[in-house]
């Protein structure tokens, strides 16, 4: 760990302790970094960063800083929109202002444990940032006396693959991590236990700590769950561990797909979501011992609003051209809005 | 759902795929349910066996591609009141670029099918 005078109680700072602006310039001016990365994550959720320098950070803490508008004006291939009204050539694509977040402070343990912070877009970019609309619908279940609880588990493909060769194979017949169908397998995850063992110790290390790990029904297909938080920070280690298990795969030679639906012959990839309600008293909103599923009336209402509005809501939900390919019968995927009741397998908040 | 004791009992969202930003996914699964406690919606009834061999009410039905997806976003009347209408205006015109530039594209598929027989 790059060294640093100790704080003055005499006891390092690590990046999770950080709340506040202060602590922020306390951690970075402590372990005399030059440099620090930032990144915010756009529509798709693809995190657009770069690294600024201590100076720069430091002047950022208070106003922000500007992050040219053109992230939330581009798609996933960097094509500029034509038909958005947020930005485009009608507006110059200035900068956006970025508000920074101490309480998001994590190390790189890949990166000599550098420091990363995250931010999110301040007016007027605000409207179309998925953190913050996100954030909004938080304080409006918060007014209606809620607090959201969530995990999010994800499957991915894992290729012994590189950047260069999915393009040079034009991504078809691909090498997958290990061959055949292997759910489950205790050979697979103890023969491939260097990247396993990584990508466990480093989420880890950067507060987004998996709860289970396995090999999935597949070729090279993982499942990780991550473990339940408040729902801002749950999005925020799911999101961060979308772009950070694509990186520590690379690292190890390997490529790492979230695509819903990679090969026709292959099950899709889900990223299911966990979700409870707790009461300001901090008891569970949805569990009420002797009814049918020891479901509450506001649980059985919550399960009605999702399944009524799943229609209209799934561009949301199924944001991608390939999205549509998993929604098919037959292959572990809804194609309408139902729900089913089973018993809890995994222990959740 | 998946009933439980009082710390495990919680829904699951299963329609989800690994390739949506979990900000905005999270953003619809939260606010429809809470929308639900807002309106007491009660659910359709609970599905027991294989959902796939199921005939089920066409308002239950999901859209079938981004485009008819992108359309019922912009004309519902709940994602405005709980996204905002730059939210939704914004996403559902990111949606439909997404789809326009998928059209584009002449697939293997289509070439192979289309190219000499038809």
């Amino acid at each position: 760990m790059p060294g640093g005078a100790p704080l003055v109680q005499g006891v390092e700072m690590e990046p999770r302790q950080v709340r506040s602006a202060a602590d922020a310039r306390a951690i970075v001016e402590e372990r005399g970094v030059n440099y620090v990365k930032v990144g915010a994550f756009d529509i798709d959720g693809i995190m657009r960063g770069k690294y600024i320098s201590r100076d720069k950070f430091l002047s950022s803490l208070d106003g922000g800083f500007g992050f040219c508008d053109v992230v939330l004006g581009w798609d996933c291939q960097d094509q500029l929109y034509d038909n958005v009204q947020y930005t485009g050539w009608h507006t110059g694509y200035p900068d956006a202002p970025v508000r920074l977040l101490p309480d998001t402070c994590r190390t790189l343990p890949f990166e000599d444990n550098g420091l990363f912070f995250l931010g999110e877009f301040s007016p007027p970019g605000e409207a179309v940032c998925s953190r913050g609309l996100l954030r909004r619908v938080l304080e409006r279940g918060r007014a209606m006396g809620f607090e959201a609880y969530v995990g999010f588990e994800y499957e991915f493909f894992v290729f012994k693959e590189t950047p260069e060769s999915v393009r040079e194979k034009n991504y078809r017949g691909l090498t997958p991590m290990a061959p055949g169908w292997f759910g489950y397998s205790v050979i697979r995850n103890s023969t491939g236990n260097a990247f396993y063992r990584q990508l466990l110790d480093h989420c880890r290390d950067m507060d987004m700590a998996i709860e289970g790990l396995h090999e999935e029904t597949g070729p090279g297909v993982m499942e990780a769950a991550i473990a339940v938080d408040k729902a801002l920070a749950a999005a925020d280690k799911a999101a961060l561990f979308k772009t950070f298990a694509k990186v520590i795969a690379q690292q190890n030679g390997f490529m790492a797909t979230f695509m819903a639906k990679c090969s026709k012959d292959w099950p899709g990839q889900s990223g299911h979501i966990h979700v409870s309600l707790k009461s300001k008293s901090g008891d569970s909103v949805f569990h009420e011992a002797g009814k049918p599923h020891s479901m509450s009336d506001a649980m059985r209402w919550f399960v009605g609003g999702q399944q009524k509005l799943m229609p209209e809501l799934l561009a949301m939900v199924a944001p991608t051209i390939n999205s549509y390919r998993r929604l098919i019968p037959g292959f572990w995927a809804p194609t309408d809005a139902t729900w089913v009741s089973r018993t809890a397998r995994r222990h959740c908040v | 759902m998946i009933s439980g004791s009082p710390k495990s009992q919680r829904v699951e969202y299963r329609v989800a795929a690994a390739d949506s930003n979990p900000y905005v996914i999270l953003s619809a699964a939260l606010a429809s349910g809470l929308w639900g406690i807002e309106n007491k919606v009660e659910p359709e009834p609970v599905v027991t066996g294989n959902a796939y061999d199921r005939k089920y009410p066409a308002r239950l039905a999901l859209p079938r591609t981004l485009w008819e997806s992108a359309q019922r976003l912009k004309g519902s009347k709940m994602a405005r009141d709980w996204f905002g209408d730059a939210f939704v205006e914004h996403f559902a015109a990111t949606r439909e670029w997404e789809e326009r530039e998928f059209r584009k594209h002449i697939s293997d598929w289509e070439l192979a099918r289309y190219f000499e027989i038809i």
